[in-house]
């Protein structure tokens, strides 16, 4: 056993499930508290990742990351509560199958704008210098990266957290989970709470979208491939669970790089096993949502 | 002091139902100001539909609701709250994960003390709960706090389903006392039961309902005789 390897892996794992977590938790809290699928929620994440790209090669790794970081999640908030006022509203009453639909068309719609406006090649750019390095610690060599883009998710973990704990909104939400129609008949306006969470998922999802560009290779096939694992994190974390969501996805990260250690290719195919393995025992994932059928 | 003739809910022609399954036909029924109007009948009668369909908890509704002029039957539940209608659903229905605090001032997005104040006066049991879980409440104070989360959107009608279902007797009789002393302030009352006994206590006027079926009765539905033991 190659510890520095393995130690390398377990981060690169870490810091990959942190990514999944901040997909993953806004569309749990859509989906489990207001009803709402929006398969279309992996499209922000790679519009995110190429406009990311384009701040990085307009104003360099440094500013653009920066600045990236702060204007792309918000435009991704306001073009989500967009499509939700003028897409999404209209189909809420043709029960899931409108959602799907909906979200579906606009997963191959966003897909194919992107194709138009960045291209079909790959891009990637240079990473600033600061996290382009290592970090030595204890005789082990991290990515400086990787830890970076920890940093990153625990804050915005953090910011989760007072927003669920402390905020009216947050109290609204998690009462919605319990009970979504209930929420309508003391006088809260669910149809706006559904749009304020579109927005803060799709802000989570652009964070997520920005710290990948360091990792290279942004593609058009980014927007599937993390919905997908956005959808087993939610099923290993329990529907609405925000915080069984961030166990899932650290838990799929992590035994997804380590895998790669043992196995050539098919890193995903860990993603599955673990679901399978967790549903075997829980079948409602790590956390239920109490007196929910 | 609210004229007892003025009538706060007028109801007529209301159908409703889930998919393609009519439960309630043609249903008809008025709330006056301050009147407290039972709705009995036997389990599956409709009782639930029916206040479901009026604060719109279903959306499969058509017909006539109106409460004080105003035409609801097309509106979210959120603006029916906002014209004075207030439901406690059957079993209380609380956000199980919230504290009763929380759950009591959900509906109101700024709130002081003095807007709880009304409700720790009827229900002083809620004060020594107020962090608690709802989760974790007796089936008492679940409908205890649900009648409070319902006041505190100072309802002018407050619809109830069940209240008495599940409860002790002492905690029946407990329910009654709040439920006398709120049409007392004013507030007007529809009361879905089965249980006759309890809608004898509380009610001015009832109606029954069967099979969807809803018919004013011109006599309390029972005689007299439990009521006196109880009372």
């Amino acid at each position: 056993m190659n510890w520095q390897l393995f130690s390398a892996q377990v981060l690169a794992g870490t810091a990959n499930g942190a990514l999944y977590f901040l997909v993953a938790s806004g569309l749990t809290l859509l989906w489990g508290a207001l009803g709402v699928v929006n398969l279309a929620h992996g499209s922000f994440f790679m519009l995110s990742a190429f406009a990311g790209a384009l701040c990085i090669q307009t104003w360099g790794p440094e500013i653009g990351l920066i600045v990236a970081l702060v204007i792309v999640p918000l435009a991704a908030a306001l073009f989500a509560c967009t499509l939700e006022m003028t897409l999404f509203r209209p189909v809420y009453k043709s029960a899931m199958w409108g959602q799907l639909l909906v979200s579906f068309g606009l997963v191959l719609a966003l897909n194919n704008i992107a194709r138009l406006v960045f291209g079909t090649q790959a891009i990637s750019v240079a990473p600033p210098k600061m996290l382009s390095g290592f970090v030595e610690f204890g005789g082990l060599r991290l990515a400086s990266y990787q830890l970076g883009v920890l940093v990153v998710t625990a804050l915005v973990a953090l910011f989760l957290w007072r927003l669920l704990t402390r905020s009216r909104t947050g109290r609204l939400i998690r009462a919605a989970v319990d009970d979504p129609q209930m929420l309508g008949a003391v006088g809260v306006d669910v149809q706006r709470l559904r749009t304020m969470v579109m927005g803060i998922a799709a802000l989570l999802a652009g964070i997520a979208g920005v710290i990948a560009v360091p990792r290279g290779a942004i593609n058009l096939g980014l927007d599937v491939q993390i919905i997908v694992i956005a959808f087993a994190v939610i099923v290993i974390g329990g529907l609405g669970a925000v915080w069984g969501s961030l166990a899932a996805a650290l838990v799929i990260g992590i035994a997804e790089a380590v895998s790669t250690m043992f196995l050539d290719q098919g890193g995903e195919v860990v993603i599955f096993a673990v679901m399978v393995i967790v549903l075997l025992f829980r079948p409602t994932g790590f956390r239920t949502i109490a007196g929910r059928d | 002091m609210a004229k007892t003739s003025e009538t706060v809910l007028h109801v007529a022609g209301l159908d409703a139902g889930y998919g393609h399954v009519k439960v309630i036909r043609g249903g008809a029924i008025d709330v006056s100001a301050g009147e407290i109007v039972g709705l009995v009948g036997r389990n599956g009668a409709g009782k639930t539909t029916f206040l479901a369909a009026l604060c719109g908890l279903i959306p499969d509704v058509s017909g006539q609701i109106t409460m004080q002029g105003r035409e609801l039957v097309n509106l979210p539940s959120h603006k029916r709250v906002e014209s004075g209608m207030g439901i406690v659903p059957s079993g209380g229905r609380l956000f199980k994960s919230l504290t009763v605090e929380e759950n009591l001032t959900i509906g109101t997005p700024q709130y002081s003390e003095a807007d709880l104040a009304p409700v720790l006066k009827l229900f002083p049991e809620l004060e020594k709960l107020r962090l608690r879980y709802a989760g974790k409440l007796s089936g008492g104070e679940r409908q205890m706090v649900a009648i409070g989360r319902a006041l505190m959107l100072r309802p002018r009608l407050l619809l109830l389903d069940e209240p008495s279902e599940g409860l002790a007797p002492i905690v029946v009789l407990r329910l009654v006392q709040a439920i006398k002393a709120l049409r007392a302030q004013g507030v007007a009352m529809l009361v879905a039961e089965q249980n006759i006994k309890f809608t004898d206590l509380v009610c001015d006027s009832w109606f029954s309902i069967d099979k969807g079926m809803i018919a004013s009765l011109a006599h309390r539905p029972c005689a007299p005789a439990p009521q006196t033991a109880i009372a």
